[in-house]
């Protein structure tokens, strides 16, 4: 018994790093060329070329945030001109140490979460990160949305560690990439003053005092001033603020993503457009407090839940923030007996990533087909991330009732 | 004590200006029939709301109008001509600079003077509503605006694809009845007519005015709802349709009208022939408070105004004013300036960027990225020293 | 009648000095040239200087302007220029593609396709330049019956390392400066409709005189054509007002055996008829072939090497000038092409999302050429300067581009502007290019014929000659150079990527109902509470 386990063991290990090996590979050796103008890798605002762009303009003289189209934070701007040489294997060696780093973030936090040091689930946690094709992909189109996803899992891992410092700090960098990571403030704060331990299926009420967030929300309040005003020196000005963070709230870039906004602004008329911009920012934060009230116990819980609520409603999303959601399910196994329609989930999901490249291409590229074949195959890309998620809650909340029974259904009144 | 002067003053303004419309019927009565118009200016609005050469024949309708109208007597200054795209000097048209209307091309209505006010992307909707009531943006030019007034006959005349209640403009946006109703209604509010005669060659063109509700208003569509209406001819050299029946019709009909005469409207709608139309026209005549066999064809389609002669001067003993001393008020000839010749430095140009990677402003640059990068770091660091010397309760 | 009208004019004319209003001399001229291809290069020009007089200060907008007394200057376009205080004004309507290859340089400069819109206006605290740029625009559109009105902020740009002012800016004695003001529409059609106005802006309208060859039915036919209107202030000169009709007609095409004859009948209908007795000169230049001696009737009056000339006021009317060749037209197989510089523009790439602009200039001299670039595009195609690589025989070189200057779009509102000095080999062919990507435009930002795509406005190339030191007194310099004629590339139509125009209620309500369905079910789960059923024949609750 104990052989064949290790004989599976060293196949898994063979193969899990051969794997891994083939990836660094593939993201060091020239995929991003053809991936780079990807439209559901990359967006406006975390595109590689963009950045470059943005870098030989202040090299050069000119106020990146002067025009329209330059949309990265500053701190990524200033970061990537000094760091990053002009060639673009050393820039996928950047992108796939991104990668490593939250691979091993995401065990880390697993591992605190499981309380110990070491455990046999490690490797299949850091694969479910490392070898989802939804993270990978935008990895070798070097997309900056996979250094946020590398970010997010940074600081979830400090906060389930309990050092509140470099969490908060890595939040708010990522608070300076994506106004929409706002979301996930909430339920880190919650996660510093209690701990990352499964909870879910003995739910109680919040343990810890709350009005130790407070110095922590001046903490964080206070790292995002320093940044913005490290971002100010950097650029010389403040009008990066209505580029980067303008942009997540006043879409003026249409370009076509993964996600639900562009075509629903493409099509609105001009009379409705800041009422529904409004309705749709404004959403995003509904989530936050409830879902945050009702995972008290389990705020670990409550980052996961909202990363799939940000990978389906950001407002220019990639592929990695779906992706990210789905890798992060592998440190709460406990739920997965619960899921009442993986399998579902899992084939509308092969069905809108398969089809929606296609339409992109025959829309845009071969001109055989129209805007909606790309936005019908987005509609059922949301419905598979929707589905996730929806299956996710219901799981989280289902395991406290305990085991299936026979003779007994568990229903909600 | 206010209330009583107050009562006096509406009393006093109220007389002044009954007596005055009463002058002013006056001089309509003493001159004409009873049935006679009352209007003294002439507008006509045409327009194209058709796009692409296949919709040639639509620019040919609304250039027949166009040269009828003109010939009668409506200047350029008073039509409004708006045409959705240019058919006469179309890469396509094998006859440049002009638009023929039958077959033979006998009648070039493009001819060598020609004012169109709204041409290709300015015929939209919006612009037709905002021609029609007035409302224009102040950087609108006056050729462009419809400067009609309380005592102003309106011709109105569309022409394009259409269907019931709607007619289709470019193919991209429709007007409704409604909304021209609803026009027509802000223009009597505004007293911007004294009556409109309203004239639409489309598919299920009576459907179009069916909706009307002010008052002065008479109508007259190509065909009625659940019909279309169709082309005249085509011209085998143009390689499209060059003119609709009904227009077709009218026009001919119009060739026998000069500026003095007394034909009506009644008579015009008497040629309406269903069988060589192809279709029934329609008219709507409800609304309008002539009797239409009074109403003249000129009333409408030509600049006649009435006219009052009146004695030679000297026969009202009026005694005419030195005219004013012009000398003196002439302004005073520019002064003589220093002139300047241009050079670069007097230029005030918009900030225009420079790529530069001069020494000055690469430093300066550096400097900011560094210090930036310099504060992210430290901040870094401190964050994590200090969670560093805290301890994490496990 | 003509001389009592003439006399009249005369005696006007004194009359007005004498009440110091400025004397006004119009003159009229048409320059014929033979081209080399067998077409026919005929440019009208009517000038009118208004002597002595200033244009307007701005700074005296705020109040009452004085009444202008115009009897030649056309009075409308006066109104104009005084209302908006602009100094200096270049508007042009044309229609083709001017052949730089084939026809050498035109006469008059701005030969872009559609209309272009130049300006230089006076800055001044009150009103500003945009205003005043605005209601000039929408003025110039109901004279000349042109969608001027749509050369909004979207179409505006300040390029003012390309462009300088022919005639001189005042200063008003205040130190006021000036700023440009640039627009061009590439789509826009001329017809009649165009020249109806401008014709009517000339004294004689086209009842007389040289105006009376423009005949629409003619001009239009043309293989290129193309009207302006130029205004300029000469300094103690005066306000001068040209306008300028060029075409390039093709007598081949009319000629029923390949002669290329062409005679004032032939190409306009008909000839000189009267004299425009309110012109002070008015001539007929007809330009000789250097290698061919075709006949010229009748006989000019003067004839100087290349260049014959007719007097149109003496000369006996009806006034037909003709050119009858000897021999057959034969097309020739190698056109000598005289041009140093010669510019092709191309949109490379066949996606709706991204392209590549590509510039390929050839250098026929034997040293080295600089020139001026300007490419002006609307904010929905983004440069991506970076990627700006230049390439000679397929070698990257980098000493090509130099002195950028560079606005970046803003989306949905200001152009690009790309400005820089280029410095071509000799004898080489340069490959400039350039990655762009096709932005997404709104629903409501599409034309109505969304499927035909956008035209882009031509991009201008400037040579610069080393300065001419004999010369350099009534030139503009830039740096030490003199500039050169101006090169327009042709337009381009791209092919922006639309959405789907006929649903827009079922995207919203699409998008919405999921957005709802998610939220509903997340909320559902989230606030109801559990219970387990016991599944019993009775269904009792536990």
């Amino acid at each position: 018994m104990s052989t064949s386990k290790f004989l599976i063991a060293n196949k898994f290990d063979a193969a899990f790093s051969a794997l891994v090996a083939s990836r660094i590979a593939f993201a060091l050796f020239g995929l991003s060329n053809t991936l780079k103008h990807d439209q559901l890798l990359s967006t406006p605002l975390s595109s590689y070329t963009q950045l470059r762009e943005g870098i030989f303009l202040l090299r050069n003289g000119v106020d990146p945030y002067s025009g329209g189209t330059f949309r990265h934070s500053p701190l990524l701007l200033a970061l990537f001109s000094v760091i990053l040489p002009e060639s673009r294997t050393y820039a996928s060696l950047v992108w796939t140490i991104f990668d490593l780093v939250g691979a091993w973030a995401l065990v880390s936090t697993w591992r605190a979460r499981q309380n110990v040091q070491k455990t046999s689930r490690d490797k299949v946690v850091a694969a479910s990160y490392l070898l989802n094709p939804y993270v990978f992909l935008p990895t070798l189109a070097l997309s900056s949305s996979s250094l946020q996803s590398s970010l997010i899992l940074l600081s979830v891992k400090y906060a389930a560690e309990g050092r509140a410092s470099p969490s908060l700090l890595f939040l708010s960098v990522l608070l300076h990439i994506d106004l929409s990571t706002l979301v996930l403030l909430l339920p880190i704060l919650l996660l510093l003053i209690s701990d990352p331990h499964s909870h879910l299926a003995s739910p109680r009420p919040f343990s810890a005092n709350i009005r130790r967030i407070l110095p922590l929300f001046g903490e964080f309040i206070l790292y995002t001033t320093i940044l913005s005003t490290a971002s100010t020196i950097i650029v010389g000005g403040t009008q990066w603020i209505p580029q980067t963070w303008g942009a997540t709230l006043t879409l003026p870039d249409l370009t076509p993503n993964t996600g639900l906004w562009w075509y629903f602004f493409t099509e609105m008329f001009d009379h409705f457009r800041p009422f529904f911009l409004m309705v749709f920012s404004v959403h995003l934060l509904i989530y936050v407090v409830p879902m945050c009230i009702k995972f008290q116990y389990d705020p670990l819980y409550a980052i996961f839940l909202l990363l799939g609520v940000l990978g389906t409603f950001k407002a220019y999303p990639t592929l990695s923030d779906p992706g990210l959601f789905f890798s992060v399910l592998s440190i709460f196994p406990e739920v997965h007996p619960y899921l009442r329609h993986p399998i579902v989930t899992a084939l509308i999901h092969l069905h809108a990533a398969l089809l929606m490249p296609l339409f992109n291409h025959l829309w845009l590229n071969t001109g055989t087909g129209n805007a909606n074949f790309f936005y019908a195959s987005t509609l059922v890309f949301a419905c598979g991330n929707g589905a996730g998620l929806i299956d996710a809650v219901w799981a989280g909340l289902r395991i406290a009732i305990g085991k299936e029974t026979e003779g007994y259904v568990v229903v909600q009144e | 004590m206010h209330l009583v002067a107050f009562l006096h003053v509406l009393g006093f303004l109220s007389s002044v200006w009954a007596l005055n419309t009463s002058v002013v019927n006056d001089f309509f009565e003493r001159n004409s029939a009873p049935g006679a118009s009352k209007h003294t200016n002439n507008w006509a609005v045409l327009v194209c709301a058709s796009r692409y050469w296949f919709n040639y024949r639509h620019m040919a309708n609304a250039l027949g109008m166009y040269r009828t109208v003109k010939r009668l007597g409506i200047p350029d200054s008073n039509i409004i001509l708006m045409l959705a795209d240019d058919a006469s000097c179309n890469l396509r048209n094998k006859f440049p600079g002009s638009v023929y209307a039958n077959p033979g091309r006998h009648l070039d209505l493009y001819g060598d003077n020609i004012e169109v006010d709204y041409r290709g992307y300015e015929v939209t909707v919006e612009n037709f509503i905002r021609v029609l009531t007035g409302r224009v943006e102040p950087s609108v030019p006056r050729s462009k605006r419809l400067l009609s007034d309380e005592r102003s006959n309106v011709f109105v005349y569309m022409t394009g694809h259409g269907g019931n209640e709607f007619l289709k403009f470019q193919d991209n946006e429709e007007i409704s009845a409604f909304d021209i109703a609803d026009a027509f209604e802000q223009m009597y509010q505004k007293k911007r007519y004294n009556e409109i005669f309203f004239m639409i060659d489309t598919c299920q063109a009576n459907s179009m005015y069916s909706k009307f509700y002010s008052p002065n208003i008479l109508a007259t569509g190509s065909s009625k709802v659940g019909e279309n209406s169709y082309s005249y001819a085509n011209d085998n050299d143009i390689g499209v349709a060059v003119i609709d029946a009904f227009t077709h019709y009218i026009l001919e009909y119009m060739e026998g009208i000069n500026k003095t005469s007394q034909m009506s409207m009644q008579d015009l709608f008497n040629t309406y022939n269903p069988d060589k139309i192809n279709s029934h026209p329609g008219v709507r005549s409800d609304l309008f408070r002539r009797p239409l066999d009074q109403a003249l064809i000129t009333d409408f389609f030509g600049g006649v105004a009435q006219a009052e002669v009146i004695p030679p001067i000297e026969d009202l003993g009026i005694t005419d004013d030195a005219p004013p001393d012009l000398g003196d008020s002439l302004p005073a000839p520019e002064e003589a300036t220093s002139l300047v010749k241009v050079s670069p430095s007097l230029f005030s140009h918009r900030p225009s960027d420079i790529l530069s990677s001069s020494n000055v402003v690469d430093k300066k640059r550096t400097v900011q990225m560094w210090g930036g990068l310099c504060l992210v770091g430290g901040l870094a660091a401190w964050a994590f020293r200090k969670s560093a010397s805290r301890r994490p309760n496990a | 009648m003509k001389l009592t009208l003439g006399w009249f004019l005369l005696f006007s004319t004194l009359f007005n000095n004498g009440y110091g209003w400025s004397s006004e001399i119009f003159s009229e001229s048409l320059k014929i040239a033979p081209l080399p291809d067998g077409r026919v290069s005929t440019t009208f020009s009517f000038n009118t200087v208004l002597e002595g007089a200033l244009p307007r200060d701005p700074r005296s907008l705020t109040s009452q302007d004085a009444s202008q007394h115009y009897v030649l200057f056309p009075l409308t376009l006066g109104q104009i220029l005084r209302e908006y205080a602009v100094t200096e004004l270049h508007l042009s309507l044309n229609a083709g593609n001017w052949n730089y290859e084939r026809w050498g340089y035109p006469e008059e400069k701005g030969v872009g396709t559609g209309a272009e819109l130049l300006a230089w206006m006076g800055v001044e605290g009150s009103e500003s330049v945009d205003d005043r740029w605005k209601g000039l625009r929408n003025a110039l559109a109901g004279l000349f019956c042109a969608s001027l009105g749509s050369l909004d902020e979207q179409r505006t740009t300040s390029p003012d390392r390309a462009f300088f002012p022919q005639g001189m800016l005042p200063d008003w004695s205040g130190n006021v400066t000036h700023q440009l003001r640039h627009a061009s529409l590439p789509s826009e059609h001329v017809c009649t409709e165009n020249l109806t106005p401008f014709l009517k802006l000339l004294p004689c309208k086209s009842l007389s005189g040289i105006s009376s060859l423009l005949n629409p039915h003619r001009v239009f036919d043309a293989d290129w054509h193309g009207m302006g209107v130029h205004v300029s202030w000469l300094g103690a000169a005066g306000v001068q007002v040209r306008l300028t009709f060029q075409s390039v007609m093709d007598p081949l095409r009319y000629s029923r055996n390949t002669s290329r004859n062409w005679s004032l009948r032939s190409l306009f209908g008909h000839g000189i008829e009267r004299n425009c007795p309110a012109a002070s000169s008015s001539v007929i230049e007809v330009t000789l072939p250097d290698s061919e001696h075709p006949s010229l009737t009748p006989q000019p009056q003067t004839s100087s090497g290349s260049k014959a000339t007719y007097d149109v006021l003496t000369a006996e009317k009806t006034l037909d000038v003709a050119m009858q060749w000897q021999d057959g037209f034969q097309y020739p197989s190698i056109l000598n092409n005289s041009l140093p510089v010669s510019v092709t523009r191309t949109l490379r790439g066949f996606t709706q999302a991204s392209g590549k602009l590509s510039l390929v200039l050839k250098n026929r001299r034997s040293t080295p050429q600089e020139l001026i670039y300007l490419e002006t595009m609307p904010w929905f195609i983004q440069f991506y300067l970076h990627t700006l690589q230049t390439r000679i025989d397929g070698h990257l070189r980098d000493d090509i581009v130099s002195h950028m200057s560079y606005n970046a779009a803003v989306a949905h509102s200001r152009p690009t502007t790309f400005q820089a000095e280029l410095r071509l080999p000799p004898n080489s062919v340069t490959q400039l290019t350039l990655d762009v990507d096709k932005a997404f435009l709104r629903y409501t930002e599409h034309p109505p014929d969304a499927q035909r795509g956008w035209d882009l406005p031509p991009a201008v190339l400037i040579p610069l000659n080393p300065a001419d030191p004999i010369n350099s007194n009534n030139s503009h310099t830039y740096n030490e150079y003199r500039l050169g004629e101006p090169i327009y590339t042709s337009t381009l139509l791209v092919d922006v990527a639309t959405p789907d125009f006929s649903m827009p209620y079922n995207v919203i309500i699409f998008t919405c109902s999921l957005v709802a369905f998610i939220f509903g079910s997340v909320f559902n789960l989230l606030t109801r509470k559990f219970v387990v059923l016991h599944l019993d024949a009775n269904q009792q609750n536990n």
